[in-house]
C-alpha cells in the first residue's frame, strides 16, 4: 500500500511540467557529512541517502539538505538557474539565495501540489470517525481554532512513523531540530522577556501544550512510543507553526523547499 | 527555504490545480539572498516568539504602552501592536501619541474626549493638533513616565537573565534574549533622545 502510494506520486512528479523550465534538474548525490565550514553552496554537493530508518530528532542532529535537494527535484520540483541553498553557520541555518541577475517576475521555484503538505489534504485522510476521543480534547482547552495546524501535527507524526518509507522523509531529515522560539524557551526565559514578548510566549507555548501533548495520546492510529514522546510532538509542533502559510481558500500549506529558511540563533 | 526580509524578493502564488510559484518582486542582482515575507516587519516580537529571530533590520517596534483596557474608541484611534509605533531614530507614531491623548482626557476632560473622538473621525486634523499642543505637557510626561518605566523593567530583566548565563546548558536561549532586550533598550533610549534630549 504503502509502496503503491509512493509510486503514484512519483507517477505524478513525471507528469508534473512548468511554464517556466521544461525539463526537471536532478542531482545524483553521495552521502552527506554534517558541514564544518562556512558559507557553503548545498547545491553542488552529493549525497546518498540516510541508512537511519527514522529521522534522529536530536536537537543536534545534522540537517541532510542536498538529499531533500535530490529528493525534491526528482519529485518534480523546478529551480531557475542560479538558485541555490547556502549557509553562514556550518548548516545550522540553510536558505535560498541567486548566483545569477534575476529581472522582476523571474519565476525561482515551482512545486508540484503531491509534494505540499496541506491541512485540508491531512484532515481528508486523517480526520476519521474514531478521532472523537481526541479531537474532543482539542476542544476542551478552547483549541478549535487549532484544528487545522492540530492535523497537519498528525500528518507529520504519521509520516515520521513511516520513517524512509515516507515520501516526505528526506524533506523531515532536511529541517531543523533546533528552535530558538517561543515554544522552545525554558519557563525561566519567560521571566526574562518584557511584556509583550511574555505575552507572546505563553501563547505560542500553551498552543503546544494543549496540542502537543495531550490529544495526541488519544489519536488511535499513532504508536505508543509516538504518543508519548514529548520531543517528537514538539519537533512536529515547531514545523507546522513556523513553515506553514494560510492560502486565499483558508487551506494551511507547508511548502517544502520553498518554505521558511528561520535563522535559529545559537 | 526562503529568510524573512521586510523588502522580500519573492512573492508566491498557486495554480487552479495547487502547483506552488515563486517569483521574484523586482530585479535582484547575483549575490544576493531570495527572501520572503513571514509577517508584519514591524511587529519584531511576533516574529521573535514565533520564529526564533531577531530581526534588526526592522525600522520600529511596538511601544509597549499596554492598557489594562483598550476599548473601541482606542481601537478606533490605531491602538494596535503593528501600529502603536517607536522607530529606531527616535520617532514616535501619531497613534502613540492619540492613545496617550485619550487616556489623559478620558480620566480629566470629558468634553475633550468626545472632540478628539470626533475630531478623529471626520478627519479634523486641525482640531486634533490643536487638542494636542494643548495637553502636551501631560501626554510628553506620560511618554516619559512610560519610558522610565519600561527601561527600568528592562534593565532588570536583562540582569535576571544575565545572572544565569553561566547555566547556558539549562537555558541556550538567553543570549537571544538579551540580545532582544538589547535591540528595544537602543529604541527606547533613542526616543527618549529625540523627544527630551538625553
Amino acid at each position: 500500500m504503502k509502496f503503491i502510494l509512493l509510486l503514484s506520486i512519483l507517477d505524478a512528479a513525471a507528469a508534473f511540467t512548468s511554464p517556466f523550465r521544461p525539463t526537471t534538474t536532478i542531482i545524483t548525490t553521495t552521502k552527506q557529512q554534517h558541514p564544518n565550514h562556512d558559507h557553503r553552496l548545498y547545491s553542488t554537493y552529493d549525497t546518498d541517502y540516510s541508512e537511519t530508518t527514522l529521522i534522529d530528532i536530536d536537537e543536534e542532529a545534522p540537517r541532510d539538505i542536498p538529499s531533500m535537494e535530490a529528493w525534491s527535484y526528482e519529485m518534480g520540483a523546478q529551480r531557475t538557474d542560479g538558485f541555490a541553498l547556502t549557509t553562514d553557520d556550518g548548516g545550522y541555518n540553510v536558505y535560498a539565495m541567486t548566483n545569477v541577475d534575476l529581472p522582476t517576475g523571474s519565476p525561482i521555484l515551482t512545486i508540484p501540489e503531491h509534494m505540499i503538505l496541506s491541512s485540508n489534504k491531512a484532515m481528508a485522510e486523517l480526520r476519521t470517525s474514531d478521532m472523537s476521543e481526541a479531537e474532543k480534547i482539542v476542544k476542551s482547552v478552547n483549541a478549535e481554532s487549532e484544528f487545522r495546524h492540530y492535523y497537519l501535527m498528525l500528518k507529520l507524526l504519521v509520516e515520521y512513523e513511516k520513517g524512509m518509507e515516507s515520501p516526505w522523509y528526506q524533506w523531515m531529515n532536511s529541517l531543523p531540530r533546533y528552535y530558538t522560539n517561543a515554544a522552545s524557551m525554558t519557563p525561566f526565559c519567560c521571566l526574562c522577556l518584557p511584556s509583550l514578548m511574555r505575552k507572546l510566549t505563553v501563547q505560542e507555548r500553551g498552543y503546544l501544550q494543549r496540542l502537543g501533548v495531550s490529544s495526541i495520546k488519544m489519536v488511535p492510529y499513532l504508536n505508543e512510543d509516538t504518543k508519548y514522546d514529548v520531543d517528537l510532538c514538539t519537533w512536529v509542533y515547531q514545523i507546522v507553526y513556523t513553515r506553514s502559510f494560510e492560502t486565499a481558500d483558508g487551506d494551511l500549506k507547508i511548502v517544502p523547499l520553498a518554505d521558511v529558511s528561520v535563522m535559529h540563533v545559537r | 527555504m526562503f529568510n524573512h526580509g521586510a523588502y522580500p524578493e519573492v512573492e508566491s502564488s498557486y495554480d487552479e490545480e495547487g502547483n506552488y510559484y515563486a517569483y521574484t518582486t523586482y530585479d535582484v542582482p547575483a549575490g544576493s539572498p531570495l527572501r520572503m515575507s513571514y509577517g508584519d516587519p514591524t511587529n519584531p516580537s511576533f516574529l521573535f516568539a514565533r520564529y526564533g529571530f531577531l530581526d534588526e533590520s526592522t525600522e520600529a517596534t511596538f511601544c509597549k504602552i499596554i492598557p489594562e483596557h483598550i476599548n473601541k474608541d482606542m481601537e478606533e484611534l490605531g491602538y494596535a501592536h503593528n501600529r502603536m509605533l517607536f522607530y529606531k531614530d527616535g520617532n514616535v507614531s501619531e497613534e502613540v501619541w492619540d492613545i496617550l491623548l485619550f487616556q489623559h482626557v478620558s480620566s480629566t476632560k470629558i468634553g475633550d474626549k468626545r472632540a478628539l473622538m470626533e475630531a478623529h473621525r471626520s478627519g479634523d486634523y486641525a482640531t486634533k493638533q490643536m487638542l494636542h499642543e494643548k495637553y502636551y505637557e501631560n501626554t510628553s510626561a506620560m511618554l516619559l513616565e512610560h519610558l522610565e518605566s519600561f527601561l527600568e523593567q528592562l534593565e532588570k530583566l536583562s540582569s535576571k537573565a544575565g545572572e544565569r548565563q553561566r547555566d547556558l546548558g539549562d537555558h541556550p536561549r538567553l543570549p537571544l534574549i538579551l540580545a532582544h532586550n538589547e535591540f528595544v533598550k537602543q529604541t527606547f533610549l533613542a526616543v527618549r533622545m529625540q523627544n527630551f534630549g538625553y
